[in-house]
């Protein structure tokens, strides 16, 4: 596997943003190798499967049967194994409750899905720059919202 | 001159006390006898008695008091007339230490006198201040000593105490007036108010000045004066009482309502006097009645618009009451009142014990008063059914009693009925299925795999549930896959059910192959389309009952063969009747029937003999217990061949079971053992019998058998007599007894036993002589029977012996003794008889008490009582019988017995002894009777004793001195103790003695009578007669009345008797007399009284000075009786003239007149006075007092009228008025109390006001009113008053003390104003509001959860609805960046259109989200500075800040109190606003302000004036808005511009005024087209 090779894993039951996603990092320079899973049952299996392969960055729906991001993000920030990955919300809603509480959860980043294609590949792409740059550092609560 | 009590010339007259005085045993008294008084006692007695007036005399060192007419009033109902001859000491003890040393003064000659004297006298039970015009003066006896004390008084209470009621009586009105909480005035006659007391300066705060005349006219309402003054002018005219309501101005400037009553006034000539009017608060009263009524109205609107039935059941008057909705449910007649049984009445009955439970049970306290329950009801007229849900509760008083059950009700009958039929379905099935004894198990039609078994069904198939639920149907029972597939596919296929009835099956069960037999049924269930959706297999396991029916056919084959092959008598029963299934020839025989009689049918009907045997008895227990039941020899009747046999049985009953164990019948066997039985029968009983016979009896009994008389039975009593053993038996009679041979027995039993004969002996001597030497005889009853056997022979004797012996002896021996006592009696010169037996038969009686007896000779063999009957009553026949029983003898001595001799009862004496006779045995049969007749001797005895006696009595007992003289010398032979006493000798000294030896004295005197009296032989009789006599060493005259009686013997005179009686004292009164008069005189004249005397035949009258000074005369003496007459008031004359002529009736005058003086000044006059009649009885004279009572009758006529004032005041208020003494005790209460009450002031006053007290208050009352009592604080309670009708009303009671100058309580005013209306309306207001609260409560609940649910629904449908939207513009962006080139102009322009329709939607939902958040987040308060916020806004609007060169122009911002994340919206939209409605061709510059001011500074009316607000104002140089939509801005939705023009959801500025509101402040807008906006905020300010 190339070093260089980013390894994104998205979590998200809706086929159409799936593919908005994967469309986006096609477009984009970046050599990115994605892994979709549909919920977040789906999500903790790939995660603690045996051998480890653990993704560089999680991209979290939250709203997603069986489970959902927020019970996802509790259970990967409580598990030592995992809380080293960096997790970015990536939801349709933008309610502040919850996004104080993701914050306090350990979340890395909120992306609202913006509606324009252009914006979404600005969210993406600004998300994973910040990663490729070692910038993961704890954000500040006013820097956590990534706006398109 | 005798010695009678009455006759003392001084004790003469005086009326009823004179009577009293005469009739006195005064020698009890320290007085002694009346002629033993000191002359002057008796002076002033006689004078006392014939006085008019008021005296009394204290007699003594003890005070011995007698009085007159005159002073007995004063005595009281207590003291008189025990006051008569006892000292002052004792009957005024109470008062004796004030006039103690008076009386010493008057015993040492000081008189003195008082006028209005206090003295507090308990005369008539109790202490009562009393005052009286009094004079005590000495009464000197001769010898210028003291002796008593004349009182002469006059009693004055009434005066005294009218002044002092009077007093009182103004203090009391005057208290009342001022003390009272209601508001009094008072008007004189031309409607001018004259006074107002305290409660109205109070009330209004203006001088009592102010308001009199008209003045208080100022102070009432404008609204209600023009009428209140109507009402009360209208009263003024007609004097009719009036009432009204008005409002009047308090020192407060507050309006109170008051309702004023007041009767009108009349002098007590009836001239009217003007009104009193009282007035109460009642504001409080009015505004409940405002504020109810409009909280009513409020609620019939909800109960009509809830369609809610209403009720209200009072439990205690049993009255219900509800609205015509529930009237109308219950059939109950609109109008009326209705009994609470009558809407019990109209539920269901299944209903009624039920509802009437829950009814009871919230009626308890301790249910918390829950009403709660549904049930059905039933229109009378309709009779449809309705099912109502009622709810409600109960209210409890104090004690925990309920007096009040309300509540709703409401029409549930659909509901319910849905409900229950649901439910019943529901529960059928559930019941059908899981209970089922019948297996059922339910599969899919379509894949038959079974989905619901029940526990049958699993027992039946054998194996576990697992392997049946969820499995296809034949996977579980392959093993019968073949035989029944098909039918269960029909089944399915055509939609008819399959059965199959008691089939064999080969089914494998708990891992076994086992044949069973079923009966089951695959039916289909349908659904509502009729396709086949499920099939049900209905099984039941037959199994035990086809093995058991087989087994069962073969068992009873061989039991009916067994039967008729058995060698004795068989039967099968079979059925409830018994019926006759199989029967062996051996039972028909036994029944004595035929086969055809018996067979099939009940043995009851083929037997009916064995119906009253116990048989059926026998056989149901059998068939109901399933126990054998076997007998032995029972008894049975059988009607063979018509006749009815017994016949003895063995046999038994036999439960006979089928294939389930069920009893079905029963197997009787049998066997005849008739013959054997009776024989043993006979035999037993006979022999049995016999022996019994011999052994138990008391006599010997044996028999001897055989030629040889061999002895074979006999008893102990034989043996006992014979003196052998039981080995006797068996043994021959002269081998026993060989002494008989030589006896004649032995040749009687001998012919008893050859020739049959029974021989009888009686007292025949046998003797026996016994082989060990003892010889002894016994007399014998006897009989000799021959014995026979069962053919008639003879084979021995029965003997019968009776040992008569001592009987023999014993009558021999009585023979003997009587004998010799008859002759004893016979001979005896004194009365002897003997009386045998209870019946005292005579058997013997000698001519000596026949003699006395008098009866004649024939008495012997007759009883006693019966030729006595006259000793039945003098205990004879007592004793005699007494003897008799206790064999003891009894003796009398001089008994007196009185006998019928010649038909007259004659007393005898007798000396006489009752002694008992013993039989031989002891015991005593009779009792002879010995006399001797001592009466001769009695008598003469008797007779010498009493002459004895009589003299000796006569002469000693004597109540005057007795002395007799005998001979020359005049020797006194003999003086009684009262002539001795006169004397002053002993008898010793006395008797036996000459005369004037013992009183030298008296010789010249009397010794010239003496000589006379044996001179003449006449008697002499001396009166009053002087006799100078030592007494006590001193010679002084005496005087006597006596007589002296010549004694003759043989008519020659040689004695003399004296009988004398000293009358002393009656002489020395009679000259004490007319000096105590002189004296009496001065007295009487120097008292207040008057005193006249009037005589009526030569109709003058004297009159003391006094007397003619009262009438008006001063100065004049000898008035006639025509000028006094013409003194007398006019209108008086008929009261004084009618005083006379009852004085004629009953001696006694007194009246009270006016009398007019010269001067015209009138008096009144009190005369009283007493008739004097003449020696025939005619009137003769008038003695009378006369006294000044003018100011008296002043002060009466005053208090009279004050009273009169008071009463009138205080009875014309209709509240209750009462007043208390200090102790708490009420002694007034006002007419309002009576009427209210019905009580009589008698009856309040027996068993006290608290009686009309609400027994449950009154407790509490009583502490709160001891408590007042106690510390002086203002009682202040309310509690209930009954009514006269037996109604409790609530009533607010207040009672304040009234204090002298000292500070003490003087008295207590209360008044009892009835609170029952307002008490009411508070308590209806409190459920009210207590019921809104809870309506309140409940809205605001639901209101919370409607406002969550729009909350979860809003945040649910922002989010869902986005995300399409998003994706539409993701898509059509993607379309746009991908396909550019492929699209055309046209198309490229729609997506573009549609991109901003779909971002135009997401903003919308994104603020109507924001729109509905404003609403309910929570409110956390901080104080911010306005920088901070409008700092966060222009970071969040940086971009297009920038891009727009907008300004912002900040002044005086202060800190706000807020909630951040609201305000920072609100000012974000403000922003928003002034940039979207910028002009595009100027800079936008926005100005905001802030300044802290109080609410009233900015003219804004919704401000509160003191409240401090922050003004915050936002305002741009935009392209404004027309000034009248200023309002609209605000609503959601509202637009001004299109939205092509200004893009925008309409929202904002509704969030904005939304959060402004959420903040209690307030937003306005004001604007100019083309010129700009300013939008003001008021919040309020932060506190400091």
């Amino acid at each position: 596997m190339d070093k260089m090779k980013h390894h994104l894993l998205l979590a998200d039951d809706d086929i159409d943003d799936c593919a908005f996603f994967e469309d986006a990092i096609n477009e984009m320079s970046f050599s990115v190798l994605l892994t979709t899973v549909k919920d977040g049952v789906e999500l903790m299996s790939f995660l603690l499967s045996e051998p480890a392969k653990y993704p560089d960055i999680i991209f979290l729906d939250l709203n997603m049967p069986r489970k959902s991001g927020m019970e996802c993000i509790v259970e990967i920030k409580t598990n030592d194994k995992l809380k080293h990955i960096p997790v970015i919300i990536y939801s349709t809603s933008l309610d502040k409750d919850v996004v104080n509480r993701l914050y306090e959860k350990g979340a890395q980043y909120y992306i609202q899905k913006p509606g324009e294609f252009a914006a979404l590949k600005k969210v993406i792409k600004e998300a994973i720059n910040m990663f490729i740059n070692d910038n993961l550092l704890p954000p500040t609560r006013e820097k956590f919202i990534i706006q398109p | 001159m005798s010695t009678g009590k009455t006759n003392y010339n001084f004790l003469q007259g005086g009326g009823e006390m004179g009577e009293f005085i005469r009739a006195k045993d005064w020698s009890k008294t320290p007085l002694g006898e009346p002629n033993t008084w000191p002359q002057s006692l008796r002076t002033m007695v006689s004078v006392m008695l014939d006085n008019p007036f008021g005296m009394y005399i204290a007699w003594g060192k003890e005070y011995t008091q007698i009085y007159n007419d005159g002073y007995r009033p004063i005595l009281g109902a207590t003291k008189h007339p025990y006051a008569l001859g006892i000292s002052t000491r004792e009957t005024f003890a109470e008062i004796w230490h004030i006039i103690d040393s008076m009386f010493e003064g008057v015993m040492d000659g000081v008189p003195v006198g008082f006028p209005d004297f206090m003295l507090p006298l308990d005369r008539n039970g109790y202490i009562e201040t009393c005052y009286f015009d009094f004079a005590y003066s000495p009464i000197r006896m001769e010898n210028g000593e003291v002796g008593g004390v004349l009182v002469t008084v006059i009693e004055t209470t009434g005066k005294k105490k009218a002044v002092e009621d009077l007093k009182e009586s103004e203090e009391r009105f005057r208290t009342m007036a001022e003390g009272t909480d209601i508001f009094i005035a008072v008007g004189d006659e031309s409607s001018n108010a004259t006074y107002f007391n305290n409660a109205w300066v109070k009330l209004t705060g203006r001088p009592m000045e102010d308001l009199l005349k008209f003045g208080w006219l100022d102070l009432v309402h404008p609204e209600d004066r023009d009428r209140y003054v109507n009402i009360y002018l209208d009263a003024f005219k007609k004097r009719e009482p009036f009432t009204g309501e008005f409002r009047v101005l308090n020192s407060n400037g507050e309006y109170r309502w008051l309702l004023a009553q007041g009767p009108p006034r009349f002098r007590p000539d009836g001239s009217f006097a003007g009104y009193i009017s009282s007035c109460v608060d009642i504001t409080d009263q009015k505004t409940n009645e405002i504020e109810l009524k409009e909280s009513k109205d409020q609620l019939l609107f909800a109960i009509d618009a809830a369609e809610l039935g209403t009720w209200d059941y009072n439990p205690v008057t049993n009255k219900f009451s509800a609205n015509n909705r529930l009237k109308a449910w219950f059939g109950l007649p609109e109008n009326k009142d209705v009994e609470f049984t009558d809407a019990i009445n109209a539920m269901g009955e299944r209903d009624k014990g039920r509802v009437t439970a829950a009814i009871q049970t919230a009626l308890q306290y301790s249910s918390g008063g829950i009403y709660d329950v549904e049930y059905s009801i039933i229109n009378p007229i309709t009779k449809k059914e309705t099912i109502v849900h009622a709810k409600g509760r109960a209210w409890f008083n104090e004690d925990k009693i309920a007096y009040r059950l309300n509540g709703t009700v409401e029409d549930v009958t659909e509901q319910t009925i849905a409900n229950k039929k649901k439910k019943e379905s529901e529960q059928h099935i559930r019941t059908m299925v899981l209970e089922s004894p019948v297996g059922i198990c339910v599969m899919d039609a379509g894949t038959l795999v079974s989905e619901i078994v029940n526990d049958s069904f699993i027992e039946i198939a054998g194996k576990p549930r697992e392997a049946i639920v969820g499995k296809f149907y034949w996977d579980t029972f392959a093993e019968a896959r073949v035989y029944y597939e098909d039918a269960l596919n029909k089944v399915v296929e055509t939609g008819e059910a399959f059965y199959a009835n008691e089939v064999e099956l080969m089914l494998i069960r708990h891992g076994k192959e086992e044949i069973i037999y079923v009966t089951f049924v695959y039916a289909p269930l349908k659904d509502e389309n009729d396709h086949v959706v499920k099939v049900a297999v209905w099984v039941l396991e037959n199994t035990m009952q086809v093995e058991a029916r087989k087994k069962i056919m073969v068992s009873e084959n061989n039991l009916k063969l067994m039967i008729l092959q058995a060698p004795m008598a068989i039967s099968i029963l079979r059925g409830k009747d018994y019926k006759v299934e199989i029967a062996n020839k051996y039972a028909l025989e036994l029944w004595g029937r035929t086969e055809e009689q018996v067979l099939n049918i009940s043995v009851f009907d083929s037997m009916p003999e064995l119906a009253s045997q116990g048989i059926k008895e026998l056989l149901d227990d059998v068939a109901n217990t399933g126990k054998r039941f076997a007998t032995s020899e029972l008894p049975i009747q059988f009607l063979r061949n018509g006749v009815l046999e017994r016949l003895y049985i063995n046999f038994s009953y036999e439960a006979l079971y089928d294939g389930e164990g069920t009893i079905n019948g029963i197997m009787a066997i049998g066997f005849d053992v008739t013959p054997e039985v009776e024989a043993r029968k006979k035999v037993e009983t006979s022999e049995q019998r016999f022996r019994n016979l011999i052994a138990q009896a008391i006599h010997p009994i044996f028999i001897l058998r055989g030629e040889k008389l061999i002895l074979e039975i006999a008893n102990d009593s034989l043996f006992k007599l014979w003196r052998v053993g039981p080995e006797a038996i068996g043994k021959p009679f002269l081998e026993l007894l060989p002494e008989m041979k030589e006896q004649p027995y032995y040749d009687l039993l001998m012919d008893v036993l050859h020739h049959g004969v029974t021989h009888y002996g009686n007292e025949q001597l046998a003797y026996f002589s016994r082989p060990n030497g003892e010889e002894y005889a016994l007399y014998f009853n006897f009989i000799y029977l021959p014995f026979r056997e069962a053919n008639g022979n003879i084979s021995g004797v029965l003997v019968q012996a009776y040992d008569v012996t001592e009987q023999v002896f014993a009558r021999k021996k009585v023979e003997e003794s009587e004998q010799s006592i008859r002759t004893l009696v016979e001979s005896a010169p004194f009365p002897i008889g003997v009386f045998e037996g209870e019946k005292m038969r005579i058997s013997l009686a000698n001519q000596s008490i026949m003699d006395v007896w008098g009866k004649g000779n024939n008495v012997v063999g007759k009883s006693y009582p019966e030729i006595l009957p006259e000793l039945e009553n003098q205990k004879i026949f007592d004793q005699v019988r007494g003897v008799l029983k206790t064999g003891t003898p009894f003796h009398a001595m001089n008994q007196r017995v009185e006998l019928l001799k010649d038909g007259e009862l004659k007393s005898y004496y007798f000396n006489y002894s009752f002694t008992p006779l013993f039989d031989s045995s002891g015991n005593a049969y009779a009792v002879m009777n010995t006399a001797a007749e001592v009466t001769e001797l009695h008598e003469a005895k008797q007779k010498v004793e009493e002459s004895e006696k009589r003299f000796r009595d006569s002469v000693k007992q004597a109540p005057f001195g007795i002395a007799i003289f005998r001979g020359r010398e005049y020797i006194a032979e003999m003086a009684n103790e009262n002539y001795l006493l006169l004397v002053e000798k002993t008898e010793d000294q006395f008797v036996g003695k000459p005369l004037f030896e013992t009183l030298p004295e008296v010789k010249d005197t009397i010794s010239p009578i003496i000589a006379d009296i044996y001179r003449t032989g006449v008697a002499f009789y001396g009166n009053e007669f002087p006799v100078k006599l030592n007494r006590q060493g001193k010679i002084e005259t005496f005087y006597f009345n006596f007589v002296y009686h010549p004694l003759k013997e043989n008519n020659i005179i040689t004695g003399f008797m004296v009988v004398v009686t000293e009358v002393t004292a009656t002489v020395k009164a009679k000259h004490l007399i007319e000096e105590n008069e002189e004296k009496l005189k001065i007295i009487i004249d120097a008292s207040e009284l008057g005193v006249w005397e009037y005589n009526m035949k030569t109709e003058k009258i004297e009159a003391s000075d006094r007397c003619n000074v009262i009438l008006g005369f001063t100065g004049e003496k000898n008035l006639t009786h025509e000028e006094i007459i013409a003194s007398l008031h006019p209108d008086d004359l008929k009261l004084r003239n009618e005083a006379f002529e009852k004085a004629f009736a009953a001696d006694v005058l007194h009246y009270e007149i006016r009398v007019i003086w010269k001067d015209k000044s009138v008096h009144w006059i009190e005369t009283k006075g007493k008739v004097f009649y003449d020696s025939n009885n005619e009137p003769e004279r008038l003695l009378g007092t006369i006294r000044d009572v003018t100011e008296e009758r002043n002060f009466q006529q005053q208090l009279l009228e004050r009273e009169e004032k008071f009463r009138l005041l205080a009875d014309s208020m209709p509240q209750h008025i009462w007043t208390s003494d200090p102790e708490g005790n009420l002694n007034y209460f006002n007419q309002s109390v009576y009427d209210y009450s019905g009580l009589t002031p008698e009856q309040i006053k027996k068993n006290g006001w608290i009686q009309i007290v609400h027994p449950d208050d009154s407790e509490e009352n009583f502490k709160q009113w001891t408590h007042a009592i106690q510390t002086g604080e203002d009682f202040l309670f309310e509690h209930r008053f009954r009514k006269h009708n037996g109604e409790y009303r609530w009533q607010l009671s207040r009672a304040i003390p009234q204090r002298d100058k000292n500070g003490s309580i003087k008295m207590w005013v209360g008044t009892s104003t009835d609170v029952q209306e307002q008490k009411m309306f508070t308590n209806e207001l409190e459920n009210q509001v207590r019921q809104r609260t809870n309506e309140l409560n409940q809205k605001n609940f639901d209101l919370e959860k409607i406002n969550k649910e729009l909350q979860s629904f809003v945040y649910i449908s922002s989010h869902d609805l986005q995300e399409p939207l998003r994706k539409i513009q993701t898509f059509s962006s993607r379309i746009l960046e991908t396909e550019y080139a492929a699209l055309s102009d046209n198309g490229k322009k729609h997506f573009k259109r549609m991109q901003e329709s779909a971002h135009r939607m997401q903003n919308l939902i994104q603020d109507l989200f924001a729109y509905s958040r404003t609403n309910v987040h929570e409110r956390k308060y901080e104080v911010v500075d306005l920088h901070d916020i409008i700092g966060d806004i222009k970071e969040t609007l940086r971009e297009e800040l920038e891009q727009k060169n907008i300004i912002f122009e900040l002044n005086n911002l202060c800190n706000v109190n807020i909630i951040k994340f609201q305000f920072r919206q609100l000012l974000l939209n403000l922003v928003n606003n002034s940039i979207k409605f910028s002009k595009a061709n100027q800079p936008l510059r926005i100005k905001i302000d802030c300044a802290i001011a109080e609410g009233d500074r900015f003219g804004i009316e919704k401000l509160p004036g003191k409240n401090k607000y922050c003004h915050i104002s936002v305002s741009d140089n935009g392209i404004g808005f027309e000034q009248e939509y200023s309002e609209k801005i605000f609503e959601v939705f509202q637009r001004l511009h299109s939205k092509e023009e200004y893009t925008g959801t309409g929202i904002g500025l509704a969030i904005v005024k939304k959060i402004v509101e959420n903040h209690d402040g307030i937003i306005t807008a004001t604007g100019e087209i083309n010129k700009g906006a300013t939008f003001n905020i008021y919040i309020p300010a932060p506190d400091l």
